[in-house]
């Protein structure tokens, strides 16, 4: 307030003045709107709201929902699920690295009706790779190591903990390279074109999508690696005690129980395979409730 | 609802198990353990491929289907004894058949052991059908929108274990001591911690309340679902009631939904309110909230407390009306004190040159008072440590009240956990209010005494004497507050160069201080109201309690309001001040805030003697 003040120092008032000033403002225009809405029909605001929720919010929001149940000496936080029965904890570890998950997700088989589960189940520990990709066309792969979800790196056998099925923090994939310094099947071009790929996907015209699209997928084979390759007492598809597992468990794996589950499966598969029409028909009987 | 449900006290992606006693590994590694312990059956060995948590799919609609069984969890409720086909009947074949629904009222499950004759749930059937739940009226006609009529998986999921230990005490988990008394007989370890925690989780809630609260909120908060049946949003108006905002801090001990709506016999048999059968017929009422475990020693008229009131003028005109008041008095005091404030402070960066000449000399005066008298005193060591006392309660209530008035806040169970939780922080709160009110009687019979010393000096006597006086305080507001008010407006417009120049106390201060005769009595009051609720319902209605509990907190956040927006900014967070006044500590204030803020005062300054000279 003197005659004539210090520049900086008018600078500073200024700059309290209009702190103090926003912020009596702000909180004044707080509490009229939250007094204001104290009175009146308290479902009219919330009808607003829910009117005023997108579609595409409302329908993939709600995986990312949660629950809590209190049971006094601990609390079990789990994803909501609508209409799910059993409690699931938490939802499975998600590949952070393999960028196949970046368009298919975590759960990308669904034409297979009833196999589709098993094979979104084995997602969990195998990489797309493994089943889907071949290096040459008619080579199938003979070396796996398992590498790390998170950071796609090469790492020792998991612990494989008891009680811990299939969610070891790494997945199998096939390997690459030579025998004394292997790579994981990477597909690094693939995987850079498929980034920019989807960055300009706006902008190409039909016929560019189609051909970057068959550029990605160009290493998948047409006839992936099935259940019975792996889940065979004749088959050396995978090693599996070489990627850790207990000997017990490796023979479980390749056991009259698994093998025949997997019969079943198959047996019932095939004819559908060939008739595509039947599988279509089944579908529709599926779906309905 | 949405947001209760997050804000919880429930960390996002925290991870599936937390401790609530012990947060340590320790702890969540017992209670992994623990499943190990108890029962589970899989005789068909459906585990082999549902244990792996990514065995999904996406049907056709979208919709995703999770066929993962988490065994540990199966294992910790009492569906762990009933295989995988007693719920599943029709899975009989590999590749599965497409599965029909569950029929959770189906004879399928255990032996139940009393009779030993096959468990079912049928007999919730009838009691559903007789429920407010039914999709059929009773009558036999279809209701409408059938489709929002609730199944048995829209309010439960597998049940888990709440087992409790009763001891000394009560209190969450299992008694060893009672599982090793037990197994001196029974030889199945697992089954008798199946037994026991089974049966001590039906002694209490077999739900926490939040859980219930959720679960109904998922069709009652619904706003369309309300549209639909015409029903009010039932569940913000529990969460605002102490009931609801208790279950939201995580007291078990506070009523949910089904303490109330639903009948002893059963949680299933809830009616509607307009059903003489139902708990919450305006008959039962009374009988309902005087039950021995809640307020047992109140009167019936606690009953006509509606704990789904509004402030909807077509619904609760009442409470509405109570909710305008206070909305009206809050904003038409606050807006334009705030108004004046917010423009004093940008006029402090253009002021007129007239008022810089007062306040320079005005300041020189004040100076050579405050070189003569070692400072200027302005409040004494009984005011001060009645303001000391007066800040500290304050903010005691402060931060045990307003985590209760936003208990959906984030901060509010971290506050609140400071004080004790639920069961601490409310007693601690009244412990504020009653020395608040202690404090202010001391203060008027502090006031009165001065009065009639004053009046005995004086030899003045009688009830207009009385009047004369008190209304002659330096406290009260005087004709020249206006004024200064007008005058303080003119400046802060720009119509006027003259500040206003305030005596010992401005008309400010003044408000402030007749507002805490309007508040304290206020609160306290319907504080005590509220407390002593059964106590209350004795001399007044229950519905008295809605206009005490609307009254208490608006009133305080119109304190509080006042306190940070108009009298912490005005007085400490004027330039030159802030950050913090020495004159709470000292009493003592600064020459020129003293010629800025009471130039009348100084310039009473002139007429003594010794500043003449």
């Amino acid at each position: 307030m003197s005659h004539k003040p210090d520049p900086s120092k008018r600078l500073f008032l200024f700059a309290y003045v209009g702190m103090w000033s926003v912020l009596l403002i702000a909180a004044g225009a707080w509490l009229t709107v939250y007094l204001v809405g104290t009175l009146g029909d308290p479902l009219a605001g919330k009808a607003i709201e829910a009117a005023n929720a997108k579609v595409f919010d409302s329908v993939l929001a709600l995986t990312d929902k949660k629950v809590v149940r209190y049971l006094g000496e601990w609390e079990l936080v789990e994803p909501k699920l609508p209409g799910h029965f059993h409690h699931i904890g938490r939802w499975y570890q998600s590949d952070k690295w393999n960028f196949c998950i970046e368009c298919h997700g975590p759960i990308p088989h669904s034409r297979s009706l009833k196999e589709r589960a098993f094979l979104n189940m084995h997602n969990l520990f195998i990489s797309c790779q493994v089943c889907h990709v071949q290096e040459s066309e008619g080579v199938a792969p003979h070396r796996f190591g398992w590498v790390d979800m998170a950071t796609g790196r090469l790492g020792p056998n998991p612990e494989m903990v008891k009680g811990v099925w299939g969610e070891y923090g790494a997945k199998i994939i096939p390997l690459t390279g030579p025998q004394e310094s292997p790579e994981p099947l990477s597909l690094k071009e693939e995987q850079e074109f498929s980034t920019e790929f989807r960055q300009r996907m706006n902008s190409l015209n039909d016929s560019q999508k189609v051909i970057g699209n068959k550029f990605i997928h160009r290493k998948c084979v047409e006839n992936p690696v099935r259940c019975s390759v792996c889940h065979d007492a004749n088959s050396q598809f995978f090693p599996y005690t070489a990627l850790g597992y207990s000997q017990e468990r490796a023979a479980f794996l390749v056991s009259t129980e698994v093998v025949d589950l997997i019969k079943r499966y198959e047996t019932f598969l095939m004819p559908n395979l060939l008739k595509p029409q039947q599988q279509e028909g089944q579908g529709t009987q599926e779906e309905k409730p | 609802m949405k947001h209760f449900i997050v804000t919880s006290r429930v960390t996002r992606d925290s991870g599936r198990l937390r401790s609530r006693r012990a947060p340590g590994s320790l702890a969540v590694a017992v209670i992994l353990l623990l499943p190990g312990l108890l029962y589970a059956v899989d005789a068909e060995n459906c585990l082999m491929c549902h244990r792996f948590r990514g065995l999904a799919r996406v049907d056709k609609k979208g919709d995703y289907r999770l066929f993962y069984v988490d065994e540990s969890l199966f294992s910790r409720g009492p569906h762990a004894r009933v295989s995988c086909t007693g719920c599943h009947a029709d899975v009989e074949k590999i590749p599965h058949d497409d599965a029909k629904p569950v029929d959770c009222l189906r004879s399928c499950h255990i032996e139940e052991p009393t009779r030993e004759i096959i468990f079912t749930h049928a007999k919730v059937r009838k009691t559903l059908e007789d429920s407010v739940h039914s999709p059929t009226a009773q009558s036999g006609a279809a209701q409408g929108n059938p489709e929002d009529y609730p199944r048995c998986k829209d309010c439960h999921d597998i049940p888990l274990f709440r087992p409790i230990s009763i001891f000394k005490k009560m209190r969450a988990g299992v008694s060893e001591r009672a599982i090793n008394r037990c197994t001196q007989c029974h030889a199945d370890e697992n089954f008798v911690r199946y037994f026991y925690s089974h049966v001590t989780t039906r002694l209490h809630k077999a739900r926490d309340p939040r859980e219930v609260v959720t679960m109904c909120a998922e069709c009652h908060a619904d706003p369309a679902f309300a549209r639909r049946h015409n029903l009010p949003d039932v569940v913000a108006s529990y969460l605002e009631t102490y009931h609801g905002k208790a279950v939201l801090f995580g007291s078990s001990l506070a009523p949910d939904c089904l303490d109330c709506h639903a009948s002893q016999e059963s949680v299933h048999e809830m009616r509607a309110a307009t059903d003489p059968r139902s708990s919450v017929h305006p008959e039962n009422r009374p009988a309902v909230c005087t039950t021995q475990d809640c307020h047992g020693s109140a009167g019936p008229a606690i009953a006509s407390f509606d704990v789904h009131a509004n402030r909807h003028l077509r619904t609760h005109p009442l409470e509405f009306a109570v909710g305008l008041f206070f909305v009206i008095a809050t904003l038409g005091i606050l807006l334009p004190i705030l108004t004046l404030n917010v423009l004093g402070l940008v006029r402090e960066l253009f002021p007129s040159h007239h008022a810089e000449e007062e306040i320079e000399r005005l300041t020189r005066l004040a100076e050579k008072k405050a070189a003569r008298e070692d400072g200027i005193l302005r409040f004494g060591g009984g005011l001060r440590i009645q303001h000391a006392f007066l800040v500290t309660v304050f903010v005691i209530l402060c931060l045990t009240g307003f985590p209760m008035k936003f208990p959906e806040a984030r901060w509010a169970p971290v506050i609140y956990e400071l004080f004790g939780g639920i069961h601490g922080a409310p007693i601690v709160h009244r412990v504020a209010g009653v020395a608040l009110l202690v404090g202010f009687t001391l203060h008027i019979i502090l006031i009165l005494v001065n009065v009639g010393r004053s009046l005995k000096r004086k030899g003045q006597r009688g009830l207009k004497a009385w009047i004369i006086a008190i209304i002659a305080l330096p406290m009260i507001p005087k004709r020249c507050d206006l004024s200064d008010l007008v005058a303080w407006a003119k400046y802060v417009f720009f119509l006027s160069p003259r500040r206003a120049n305030y005596g010992h106390f401005s008309w400010k201060e003044k408000l402030e201080y007749l507002g805490l005769f309007w508040g304290i009595p206020l609160l306290g009051v319907t504080g005590i109201l509220l407390w002593a609720e059964s106590i209350s319902s004795h001399i007044m209605p229950g519905w008295a309690l809605n206009v005490a509990y609307l009254a208490h907190t608006y009133e305080s956040l119109l304190a509080v309001a006042h306190i940070t927006l108009v009298h912490i900014p005005g007085v400490i967070g004027r330039p030159g001040v802030s950050p913090f006044s020495s004159m709470v500590i000292n009493g003592k204030i600064s020459p020129r805030a003293l010629a800025e803020e009471h130039g009348g005062e100084v310039q009473g300054f002139v007429t003594a003697p010794e500043v003449k000279s």
